[in-house]
């Protein structure tokens, strides 16, 4: 298998550097989206299940949705024009250099991180019966480092709120109604399939590959089907129900953090008894909170709403 | 190496036969509705025929049930993204004489 990691490598860099010196923004994004899906492959071929899901799902299917149509809405023409070779200006020349030097340092970075037996990986495996999740990556993500997703999530708000202050939401025009009925009839066809395989990814990170992050890019994905179909639009109009579900995840992530306090001692630890319904809560509303925020960074809405036939 | 292997490389390699086809002809017909003949023909075939194969191999009949479903909902999907880009394809030359033949 080594000819097709070879191969895969040398794929990934040449798709990386087209990714850059793409004549036009199209090609650019394109080549992007194929980055990601070979990537994509990569973790699988790195046995890393879980990182090759969510970046298919997010990096290679929501990203390239979220650039086509930014894409789509650039002025006619604007980013088509010839773009001169990465090193001609001289903020480009810093910013290459600055990306060679990062990767030379990460390289020896790599070249110099030995793994002790003492280990996080080691430590992590020997305490996965106290995590109440049978799969090592969710066990870290939402228990031993549970930390770091929250502020993850803070993240992931915190970029929704600047994008919809910032851009223009898709106005009803925007998305021109479908000339035929067909996708329309697909997307109803395809809705349930898509909601029972997200929410099986979100239910199957206790024990296999998948979670929060994966099954909600799923979940969002079937959100961006249903408004390029024109079956759900973004609404201009401020939708009260949808912000709490918005900040669900986040908000009962740090809620079950601090009101165990009393019980545990610890800010996010979690008694023994309680731990696996906490963690199956924490990943579905942290499902549902990803989700929508994906979803509604596409349409660039404060609401959503159905379209009336 | 066993029957079923040996049943199952040729399915494989037949299937990417056509996905081979299909890239050759996505890239060397002169015109949209060509190239969608090509590439739908022969993808959805490849991908029959690669199904097939990898199912064959799984030997497992609940992994090749999911892959016949993966298969089958490919098949729905290519098949409407087709039209949909022929109809705007139609549509667009449609509107838009352009210079005359």
């Amino acid at each position: 298998m080594t000819l097709l990691d070879g191969l895969l490598a040398l794929l990934l860099l040449l798709l990386a550097g087209r990714c850059v010196t793409a004549a036009s923004l199209l090609q650019a994004i394109v080549a992007f989206i194929v980055l990601g899906l070979l990537l994509a492959l990569s973790w699988v071929r790195l046995e890393a299940p879980d990182l090759a899901l969510a970046e298919a799902a997010i990096g290679a299917g929501l990203l390239g949705v979220l650039l086509l149509g930014t894409w789509r809405r650039l002025p006619a023409g604007s980013g088509e024009q010839e773009t001169p070779w990465p090193w001609q200006g001289s903020a480009q020349a810093i910013a290459a250099l600055g990306c060679v030097a990062l990767a030379v340092v990460l390289a020896l970075a790599l070249h110099e991180t030995t793994l002790g037996p003492a280990a996080a990986g080691t430590a992590a495996l020997a305490q996965l019966e106290a995590a109440g999740v049978d799969q090592p990556v969710t066990a870290v993500l939402l228990n031993f480092r549970a930390y770091d997703t929250l502020l993850e999530m803070g993240v992931l708000l915190m970029t929704l709120i600047g994008t919809l202050m910032l851009r223009r939401p898709l106005q009803d025009g925007a998305l021109a109604a479908p000339a035929t009925p067909l996708p329309q009839s697909l997307a109803r066809l395809f809705l349930p399939p898509i909601l029972l395989s997200g929410l099986y990814l979100v239910w199957a990170g206790a024990y296999s590959p998948g979670g929060a992050f994966q099954g909600g890019a799923v979940l969002a994905g079937a959100g961006v089907m249903l408004a390029l179909t024109g079956l759900l639009r973004g609404s201009t109009r401020d939708d009260l129900p949808l912000r709490c579900l918005l900040v669900l995840g986040a908000a009962l992530f740090t809620l079950s953090g601090v009101l165990l306090i009393p019980l545990t001692g610890h800010f996010m630890a979690y008694p023994d008894d309680l731990v696996t319904p906490l963690m199956v809560l924490i990943e579905f509303s942290l499902a549902i909170s990803i989700a929508l925020s994906l979803m509604m960074l596409f349409t660039g809405t404060p609401g959503l709403c159905r379209t009336r036939p | 190496m066993s029957l079923t292997s040996v049943i199952a490389s040729l399915l494989i390699a037949i299937g990417t036969g056509f996905y081979l086809a299909g890239t050759v002809g996505l890239l060397r017909f002169p015109d949209i509705h060509s190239r969608l003949h090509a590439l739908t023909k022969a993808d959805n075939t490849g991908l029959g025929f690669l199904a097939i194969g990898v199912a064959l191999l799984s030997g497992s009949l609940r992994l090749a049930v999911l892959i016949a479903l993966v298969w089958l909902l490919a098949l729905v999907a290519a098949s409407v993204a087709c039209h949909v880009i022929a109809r705007y394809a139609l549509d667009k030359r449609n509107t838009d004489p352009g210079p005359p033949a």
